[in-house]
């Protein structure tokens, strides 16, 4: 049954990165009304930049949990 | 020549150079020489270096691991970097900087840019956190960037592969792989302790035994393959033996399908482990995995799962590098809060101003319940720091690895450019988010409801 189990594996780790999804939209909005904020007020564009970074870090912690729970799956259970 | 013309010949440059590095190097040469790019083990703990064979270890203290080693040269870096600036600018009083001087100016003029606009100008955050938020960023930069340099994850201790690590044979100092894409047999406990006693010289893996079971082996295969009692081929020649070998090397036996080709008919597991009975009994020890041949054991391959456990592995693969990181950044947020805003910074915990002030406010109730929110966040702080930087740099570790092991020339050098963008991020986030949640720390809450009671 060795191959019932690491195909089992290989399906967790796959549904977890699933969730990656919502980071990636996340991040996207996020983006997009950064540009939209530049694109009006150029001006700003620092200050803009500085905090969307931080946004995305924020947003990208989320996946990178995912990542780790997929590696776990794979490499340690 | 004009500029198509040249177009035309830096294309053809391409074409060829990635035709070279991506197909002829790494599939054609290397497989014909034996030294595809194997498949690393991925582990998610470090290493120890006991376990792994390593031939020295540290005062007796055997729980130390490849990436407490890194950590080390991570901080022998720094050191060395801070003590070769002190010493080009004289100590910091060298008025017109050198090429050298002006280059950590920058960086330290960057970073001092970043903490004055988060977290003011105080003689604290110059003396403390300033010093943390720097030493945080440029300890994290080696670190991560160290995984790039030559050698480093790569260039181990060699050993049998423990049970249920996927190995390869070995040829000196070198995993001995032909097969592209081939990811490695997994070893078993036995064959763990079979390659244990061959490395201790109880059996000798040499060919003549070994031409001595493909004799053997030939005469057993090809008596009778079918099991329908007629003996399928005549295996006394020499040139029956060697074509007969040369199949089994495949993992099966040769035969014939309906319409006469030679075949390979996959072997059972009864087969095999009958297989492995007489290969025992002919050269003294067994494997059931390798089929190699006589011209390989000719060259010095050794027909046991081995591994390689490097002697440096990146530090922040190691999840208790990035927790102990973590922690110190914990103590130090709490340590600006409570300085700064005394005994009243715990009230942003157990707010007992709304709770003192909710027959007059009972809306305030809720801060009472925020504030307990906020002690699930200030430890959800250590987590989140913790596994972001483990993550990206764990997974930046993994991909470079499978890269190397899908191509090993030419296309891998697109990751490592990656690496460097994700390894400088990863730094630079972490020691930024310390100081943004230090500066936070910092700040008082209560100021409206404090202007609210002076009214009343």
């Amino acid at each position: 049954m060795e191959g019932i189990d690491v195909g089992l594996k290989a399906l967790g780790a796959g549904l977890a990165m699933v969730a990656a999804l919502g980071p990636g939209i996340g991040i996207g909005l996020m983006v997009q009304g950064a540009m939209q904020g530049i694109g009006r007020n150029p001006d700003a564009a620092g200050a803009i930049q500085t905090n969307m970074i931080l946004g995305i870090v924020f947003a990208e912690a989320v996946a990178i949990y995912c990542l780790v729970v997929a590696l776990i799956i794979l490499f340690v259970l | 020549m004009n500029a198509t013309t040249r177009g035309f010949l830096i294309l053809v440059g391409i074409v060829v150079s990635v035709a070279v590095l991506c197909y002829a190097l790494p599939f054609a040469l290397f497989g014909a020489n034996g030294s595809v790019a194997a498949l690393p083990v991925i582990e998610v703990p470090g290493e120890k270096l006991a376990d792994n064979g390593f031939p020295f270890i540290f005062f007796g203290w055997d729980d130390l691991t490849n990436t407490w080693v890194a950590t080390l040269v991570a901080d022998a870096l720094v050191i060395i970097f801070a003590l070769l600036a002190w010493n080009v600018s004289k100590g910091w009083t060298n008025e017109v900087p050198g090429k050298f001087q002006a280059w950590v100016e920058t960086i330290i003029d960057a970073l001092y840019g970043i903490t004055k606009q988060m977290a003011g100008d105080t003689p604290k955050v110059r003396n403390v956190l300033f010093p943390l938020v720097g030493t945080l960023f440029v300890f994290l930069l080696a670190a991560n960037w160290m995984s790039l340099m030559p050698g480093i994850d790569t260039v181990g201790e060699m050993h049998c592969a423990h049970g249920n690590q996927s190995g390869y044979m070995r040829r000196g100092a070198q995993l001995f792989n032909q097969t592209p894409l081939n990811a490695g047999t997994q070893a078993t406990h036995d064959e763990n302790h079979a390659c244990h006693e061959f490395l201790d010289g109880h059996y000798e893996a040499d060919s003549e035994h070994f031409h001595d079971f493909e004799d053997h082996f030939a005469h057993f295969v090809a008596f009778d393959q079918d099991h329908d009692g007629v003996p399928d081929y005549d295996a006394d020649t020499e040139d029956e033996i060697n074509r007969i070998s040369a199949l089994m090397a495949d993992g099966g036996y040769p035969g014939i399908d309906e319409n006469g080709n030679d075949i390979i008919v996959p072997f059972t597991a009864e087969e095999l482990a009958e297989l492995d009975h007489e290969y025992e009994e002919v050269t003294g020890f067994h494997y059931a995995v390798y089929y190699p041949t006589a011209q390989q054991l000719e060259n010095g391959v050794q027909p046991y799962a081995f591994v390689v456990t490097p002697y440096v592995r990146p530090a922040a693969t190691d999840l208790n590098l990035t927790l102990g990181l973590s922690i110190v950044a914990f103590i130090f947020i709490q340590y600006f809060g409570l300085s700064t805003l005394g005994p009243n910074y715990l009230q942003k915990f157990v707010n007992l101003h709304a709770l003192g002030n909710i027959q007059k406010n009972p809306i305030g109730g809720v801060d009472f319940v925020v504030g307990i929110f906020e002690i699930v966040s200030e430890f959800a702080k250590v987590i989140s720091l913790a596994f972001r930087l483990f993550g990206n740099i764990f997974a930046g570790a993994v991909l470079i690895f499978v890269m190397h092991f899908l191509i090993a020339t030419g296309l891998p050098i697109i990751f490592f450019g990656l690496e460097t963008i994700v390894g400088f991020a990863q730094a630079a986030v972490f020691a930024v988010l310390t100081l943004i949640f230090c500066a936070q720390a910092m700040v008082s809450h209560h100021h409206d409801d404090d202007h609210e009671e002076a009214h009343h």
